[in-house]
């Protein structure tokens, strides 16, 4: 007998017993019935005194009696899983085709959250920075259903606007987010580059900037509108500083 | 000083891990006891490089050292101190560190517990396999996610902080640690599963020694997990708790095949069936953990293309083409003596029913990694960016988890070997009359849909099998003069206690996510309105001002009674505003307050009120599982310390006592 075989079945014997005092505590905690009890029992018996003997007498012969009995009986739990296996397969290929859909910007992978406001904001923000300009003006849309007063959705959609070659439509509703907050520092710069760019009109987007920069505006903005302003103003005449 | 002090730690820990794994190689191929317990020591320095890494780490952070490009990006002067502190797991570097720290902490552990058995070939093979994880994790910090990089240029004054979403509740705390747990456990498992393979002590004694890491890995993935939807649901504000994003699915891929082996690894232990199926399990468990890293962390769900530009995504990738591929090797070359001597004498029989629940869950577990990397694949074969929606799941796993539930009621009736219908008449009976006479109340309730009134039937079968097991537990422990709780302990009964977890977690998730209500009410304040026999009175709305955020928060009455505080948080770095639910939670249903438009210059504000029924039983399912978990993995009054004699190397060690491994 190996040393490598000899220990397999010394292994097999140690389970075996381990197994047999781990079924009488089963039995005491009253997790087994009597009839499961004697049957394991009877059977970790068997295999214990299997082994025994074989430690005894050399390791080949309790592998080989029952080999070709148990090829056969194994055969058929194994086409069956395989069966359910491919089954599956098949079902999850053909709904995961179904269901898949072509991903929007700021959109998960798989799954999908009920759109809270601020998270629609921001998907049409990122939509926007892709250049899907006419996606992202359908979510502010959609936004402006829910809530006619959304000041962020008014003014980015303004913006949209502006960019589309429709100023006047885009003052209007900048106008109208203004009128809402007056304090929302991006309804100002919007309108002060629609005045600017679209309206010639420097000395109105002077005051729209300056607006912009008294009302707390996102740090990253503020030397971009400084830069602006300053252009605006020399083309308004207006002194420097 | 934290620069200098991170850098020379994660340094000892990589190299300790690496002489680790070389002082045991040389160990086991001179057959030297010495070696290889000296090999073990190892363990306490890179536990050591862990700790003054992390301890490193949390100085620069709470001293606000932006020389620190880690600190620089992610750590704020505004940030309040738990939020600094969790901070190290708000970002790549720092989620790789924490993954260190408790990698090195269960190495720790094993070596601690298997100390009297150092020269074992199996043990020193397993501790060589765990060196060669935490070597992997120590080296992506010695350079591709290294924490301790330091800013170039000037130093920065102050950081963004976090991302706001992970400085808005307490549980960012607990959550990701509690997962790390989870999925860093299973280290331990699978490094004994190829220790086995590589040693050919194929047999089940190496099963035992893994039994209860196993449940612990288990029982704290499991928590993270609820904990996560508990985070989603506290924090995100959109009223739900699981979404199949792909960070929830990268958590929930493992906790299922470790749930398939949960149950199978009993199979493979009562009938010495099953091996190849459970180190198939185990392997795979190890491996998901790590692709849900890959997913995670390296910007592969933004673009299939952004991972090979982040900086561990090929590394993670390669880690874990290595973990597959030497598992798989090691399997077939191990195939002819993971030959089980058993086979299943019966369908019905509780092996039967193991096997079955074991194909529901790696379907389950097929279902939705496909679904999670279909659009992967999809993008990186022909460019497209596709999105699997939550339908797909939905649809896909539900019968399966009717089928788990059924399984759960049936499979702990079932006696090994073979059923009679006698005995499946005698032990189904009762708990089935409850599955009908659930559906049949809730029918007269006026409850209605076919999948929450099986959910609900299926779900009291469950629970009554499971009861009746322990109310047999406890009988036999009163006969035998035992406390009453000492009749909870153990596997079987501690799995009993999980059963109901789940039971109470499917009926809060079939419940709420079929009877729920939703509306966005315009209000202003004074004026109430009703949803599903509630009635919300918006009173005002308050701004506060503090150095980290602005955060406006409406004053909402609930039913007349408590006042809630649903908000809209502004952080300086940050371009959207955050909002922060605010809920009324009951033992039958939650009032789930949020502010999703702040009031216009006439005072309306919108208020959005979700009211759905049972969320609570979500949690409280996930409690009575952990607590489940831990009663099954608990000692019990029997276990004996044995001492087992050192095994010479090259032979294997004794099993330890039965006794011990039996409780």
């Amino acid at each position: 007998m190996s040393v490598s075989s000899r220990d397999e079945l010394e292994e097999e014997r140690d389970f075996l017993l381990a197994s047999l005092r781990d079924l009488e505590r089963e039995r005491e905690n009253g997790e087994l019935s009597e009839r499961d009890y004697q049957a394991l029992h009877a059977d970790y018996t068997a295999r214990a005194a299997t082994v025994l003997r074989a430690l005894e007498r050399g390791p080949a012969k309790p592998a080989t009696g029952r080999k070709p009995e148990r090829d056969i009986r194994t055969k058929r739990p194994l086409v069956v899983t395989l069966g359910v296996v491919l089954l599956v397969a098949a079902m999850a290929g053909g709904a995961v085709a179904t269901f898949a859909g072509q991903r929007g910007a700021g959109a998960p992978m798989t799954g999908s959250l009920p759109d809270s406001p601020s998270g629609k904001m921001q998907q049409a923000l990122e939509l926007e920075a892709q250049g899907k300009a006419a996606d992202a003006l359908k979510i502010y849309d959609e936004l402006l259903k829910t809530d006619p007063r959304n000041v962020q959705a008014l003014a980015y959609r303004a913006w949209l606007l502006k960019r589309a070659g429709l100023p006047d439509l885009a003052v209007t509703a900048l106008d109208q987010a203004i009128s809402i907050d007056p304090r929302f520092p991006d309804a100002h710069f919007f309108k002060g580059m629609v005045l600017y760019q679209d309206r010639a009109d420097p000395a109105g987007a002077v005051t729209e900037f300056r607006l912009f920069l008294s009302n707390d505006p996102p740090q990253e903005m503020i030397p971009l509108v400084e830069d602006v302003l300053r252009r605006a103003m020399a083309d308004a005449g207006m002194p420097a500083g | 000083m934290s620069a200098v002090l991170g850098t020379a730690a994660v340094a000892l820990g990589l190299a300790a891990a690496v002489l680790g794994m070389a002082t045991l190689a040389l160990g086991l191929r001179r057959d030297n006891p010495d070696m290889l317990r000296a090999g073990q020591r190892y363990v306490w320095l890179v536990l050591a490089g862990a700790v003054l890494a992390t301890f490193a780490m949390q100085y620069a952070l709470l001293s606000h050292d932006f020389s620190l490009t880690y600190v620089a990006d992610n750590g704020s002067r505004s940030t309040p101190i738990l939020y600094t502190v969790t901070t190290m797991w708000s970002a790549l570097e720092g989620s790789i560190l924490l993954w260190a720290l408790v990698l090195a902490g269960y190495l720790a552990v094993m070596a601690r517990h298997f100390r009297n058995r150092a020269s074992d070939p199996i043990v020193a093979w397993a501790t060589l396999v765990a060196f060669g994880v935490a070597a992997f994790f120590f080296a992506l910090m010695a350079g591709p996610a290294n924490p301790f990089r330091v800013v170039a240029g000037a130093i920065p004054l102050d950081g963004p902080g976090p991302n706001p979403l992970l400085q808005n509740h307490p549980l960012v705390a607990f959550h990701p640690p509690m997962l790390y747990l989870g999925y860093v456990g299973f280290t331990i498992p699978f490094a004994f599963a190829l220790a086995a393979l590589i040693t050919g002590r194929l047999g089940e004694g190496w099963l035992v020694e893994t039994r209860r890491w196993t449940l612990f890995a288990w029982g704290f993935l499991t928590v993270g997990i609820v904990l996560g939807a508990w985070w989603s649901y506290e924090v995100l504000g959109w009223g739900g708790y699981w979404a199949w994003d792909p960070v929830e699915n990268a958590s929930f891929l493992p906790w299922l095949t470790a749930t398939a082996y949960v149950h199978s690894v009993m199979v493979q232990e009562r009938r010495a069936m099953l091996r190849v199926w459970n180190l198939s399990l185990l392997v795979a468990t190890f491996s998901l953990t790590i692709l849900g890293t890959f997913l995670t962390r390296s910007g592969v769900l933004d673009s299939v293309h952004a991972f090979t530009e982040s900086p561990i995504g090929p590394a993670i990738l390669g880690f874990f083409a290595v973990v597959v591929a030497v598992s798989i090797a090691l399997i077939g070359w191990r195939g002819d003596k993971l030959r089980s001597p058993g086979s299943i004498d019966a369908p019905v029989s509780r092996e039967g029913a193991f096997l079955a629940n074991n194909v529901a869950f790696a379907a389950f577990a097929f279902v939705v990694l496909l679904g999670t990397v279909f659009p992967l694949i999809v993008e990186a074969v022909n460019g497209d960016q596709l999105s699997v929606g939550a339908p797909y799941f939905n649809r896909m796993t539900a019968p399966i988890g009717f089928t788990l539930l059924f399984l759960m009621a049936v499979a702990p009736a079932l006696p090994w070997r073979k059923a009679s219908a006698e005995t499946l008449h005698h032990r189904l009976l009762w708990p089935a009359w409850a599955g009908v006479l659930t559906v049949v109340v809730c029918v007269a309730s006026g409850l209605r849909g076919l999948g929450p009134l099986l959910a609900f039937g299926l779900a009291a079968f469950a629970a009554a099998a499971a009861l009746r097991q322990l109310a047999l537990s406890v009988r036999a422990a009163r006969r035998g003069g035992s406390p009453v709780w000492r009749a909870l302990m153990g596997r079987s009964n501690g799995g009993m206690v999980v059963h109901l977890g789940v039971v109470i977690l499917a009926v809060g998730f079939a419940a709420s996510s079929s009877y729920g209500h939703r509306a966005q009410f315009r209000l202003a304040p004074g004026e109430s309105a009703g949803l599903a026999g509630h009635t919300v009175t918006y009173l005002d709305t308050a701004t506060v001002e503090k150095s980290n955020k602005k955060t406006t928060s409406a004053r909402v009455r609930v039913d007349g009674g408590k006042v809630y505080a649903p908000a809209l948080h502004q952080f300086p770095f940050g371009s959207q505003a955050i909002g922060s639910p605010s809920v009324r939670t009951g033992p039958f249903s939650d009032v789930y307050l949020t502010l999703i438009v702040p009031p216009d210059a006439g005072g309306v504000a919108v208020i959005g009120v979700n009211v759905q029924p049972l969320v609570a039983w979500l949690w409280t399912g996930g409690a009575v599982m952990g607590f489940g978990t831990f009663l099954a993995a608990w000692p019990g009054r029997r276990r004996r310390r044995a001492a087992p004699e050192p095994a010479a190397p090259g032979r294997p060690a004794p099993v330890p006592e039965p006794a011990t491994v039996a409780s």
